[in-house]
């Protein structure tokens, strides 16, 4: 028979009463029940190790009570009660604390498990002051959090060594999990794409998000500005970059719009699924994405002698497998020659840190190198000064270029001498610095000298 | 009698109030987040007012009314005083919050409690009064 992994379900069904009383039945996100458990059962004020501690906890029984059918199997038609005698507090209407939530959205997905089983553990739990148990005591982390313990060793203190966190368990039916990785200015791919496209479509029922006109798959400034005011409006941390808690929060409002629009029969529209960057590159594959492939696999056998630096072009073909394998085989992957977004996050992973520290004897060669993110107008820092450094190389002998500021910040000027290089060169036109227009812009600097 | 918080020459004379301030030297914060159908929508125009009975009067904190996001931020709320040791069950402020919503004839009393330094988020879930529409609808 199948395993069933647990799901973090979208919904969850609660009571609000003891099981055997009458009493209404209401429907709430998971993540909002978790919340709201939280607020009621925990104090703001207590160390941020013991509210994570009791947060795993929270959502542990929840999800233990949803993956046993346990009050359906009793033939009731909700998932748990509101009770604190049966399960936990759940206080209708209730405003919920902002820093318990920050916490939430980032472990919401997370649950504590005991030895080799699969199932979320039961977390019992109870206060510790008022009323004693075998579980978790709600007061006594606090002090276990106030002698330094990690919320791991908290939880461990109470159910045993053998328990351990389950991290980012799948959510929902349909819902695409987080990357496993912060996006951000410069980024790019499949996950960028998703961002823009959701946050877009938010913006219509949310106007005060700016529109991201350009939904190329980079993570640019306008995306940037669209995330931090999602951020705000929907009380996470400003920050501009998508991380686990932003990602989910996009994808839920984004189900909830387009649940709503499906009343007005609008579905996910082939252009909106229509993403630039393929899922895994294999045998035979053509196109830009193959070309940023072989210019990372290109920099990163230039230094690592276990990959083999070998002649490429714009297909996937025998030699781009074999330098695949080999970098799969060092780097302990699947060893497929198939190009999959885990051997694709590793080899950025790789690329990023041969440029951090990369060996004394090729230090001319560093400030060549492409910095491993897109940069785009509004972008701003040391990179984009090298970058416009080059640019300023070129102008001084293709007077067709308009110019450039050697600034540090990517600005219209810069962006107009992009376009026009793309132009010239046959490049998608869109003042987008990736790393195939980066090696011809610093090839191009040089031809000046 | 009610009294807003900008009267401040009739708040100077209530005693009752002047002893609330004493006990109340801490701020906490409140965001307002209205919306409808999981947070589909958001309800620009909710008419927010935070009030607390202090003596004979009602004095009202705050008034205001969401943004075309469905959101007030920045609330500063009076609060007791921090306590030090975060094993002691904190001090909290309660407070009144009244939601109205006209076109949906949608009114709530909430009940809030606030702690010194700490931000509260209340949600307001406005659904569709379906009842008031038919009646629009079929013209009784």
């Amino acid at each position: 028979m199948a395993i069933r992994y647990p799901i973090v379900p979208n919904e969850i069904i609660v009571h609000l009463g003891p099981p055997n009383e009458a009493a209404q039945d209401i429907t709430v996100p998971f993540i909002d029940y978790i919340n709201n458990v939280a607020s009621s059962e925990l104090y703001p004020t207590w160390p941020e190790n013991s509210l994570r501690a009791n947060i795993y906890a929270i959502i542990s029984f929840a999800l233990n009570r949803v993956y046993n059918e346990w009050y359906r199997s009793k033939g009731y038609n909700f998932d748990i009660t509101s009770s604190p005698i049966y399960d936990q507090t759940y206080t209708l209407d209730r405003a919920i604390y902002e820093n318990m939530s920050n916490i939430i959205d980032e472990l919401f997905n997370d649950y504590v498990v005991k030895g080799n089983q699969i199932q979320p553990y039961f977390t019992s739990y109870c206060d510790g002051r008022r009323t004693t148990c075998d579980g978790l005591s709600q007061w006594g982390t606090v002090t276990l959090a106030n002698q330094r313990k990690t919320p791991l060793e908290i939880l461990r203190y109470y159910y045993g060594n053998d328990v351990s966190i389950k991290y980012d368990a799948p959510v929902g039916d349909n819902t695409i999990g987080y990357p496993g990785y912060v996006n951000k200015l410069g980024s790019i791919g499949n996950p960028v794409r998703a961002i823009q496209r959701d946050l877009n479509r938010i913006r219509i029922n949310y106007p005060a998000i700016p529109e991201i006109t350009e939904r190329l798959g980079a993570y640019n400034k306008e995306t940037e500005d669209a995330v931090k005011k999602f951020q705000e409006i929907f009380a996470l941390p400003v920050t501009g970059e998508v991380d686990k808690a932003t990602w989910y929060k996009i994808k839920y409002v984004y189900t909830s719009v387009k649940k709503l629009s499906d009343l007005y029969s609008e579905g996910l529209s082939p252009q909106e699924a229509n993403f630039l960057y393929k899922d895994e590159l294999k045998y035979g594959d053509t196109g830009i994405e193959m070309d940023y492939l072989h210019y990372y696999l290109d920099a990163i056998s230039f230094i690592d002698p276990d990959i083999p630096h070998l002649k490429t072009n714009s297909v996937f073909n025998d030699n781009t497998k074999e330098m695949v394998m080999a970098f799969q085989n060092k780097y302990g992957l699947p060893v497929t020659g198939i190009v999959t977004y885990t051997d694709w996050k590793t080899i950025i992973e790789v690329y990023d840190r041969f440029l951090k520290s990369f060996p004394s004897e090729y230090a001319t060669y560093v400030n060549e190198l492409y910095p491993d993110y897109f940069l785009s107008k509004g972008m701003s820092g040391d990179d984009i000064k090298r970058f416009q450094g080059f640019l300023l190389k070129i102008c001084q002998y293709d007077k067709s270029i308009p110019g450039v500021r050697v600034t540090g910040f990517f600005d219209d000027l810069t962006e107009n001498s992009v376009k026009k290089l793309q132009q010239d060169y046959g490049f998608d036109v869109n003042g987008f610095v990736g790393p195939l227009l980066w090696k011809k812009v610093v090839e191009l600097s040089k031809r000046g000298e | 009698m009610i009294i807003r918080i900008s009267e401040t020459e009739k708040l100077q004379n209530d005693p009752a109030y002047q002893e609330f301030v004493r006990n109340h030297p801490g701020t906490g914060f409140l965001k307002i987040r209205a919306s409808s159908a999981g947070e589909a929508i958001p309800i620009e125009g909710v008419k927010i007012t935070v009030s607390k009975e202090i003596g004979d009067n009602t004095i009202i904190f705050f008034e205001g009314i969401t943004d075309d996001s469905g959101m007030i931020n920045g609330i500063k709320l009076p609060t007791p005083e921090r306590i030090q040791s975060d094993e002691e069950v904190p001090r909290f402020a309660a407070y009144d919050l009244h939601a109205v919503y006209e076109k949906q004839n949608f009114d709530k009393l909430y009940n809030i409690s606030l702690c010194c330094g700490f931000g509260i988020i209340q949600y307001i879930n406005i659904t569709p009064d379906v009842e008031s529409e038919m009646r629009d609808y079929n013209g009784n």
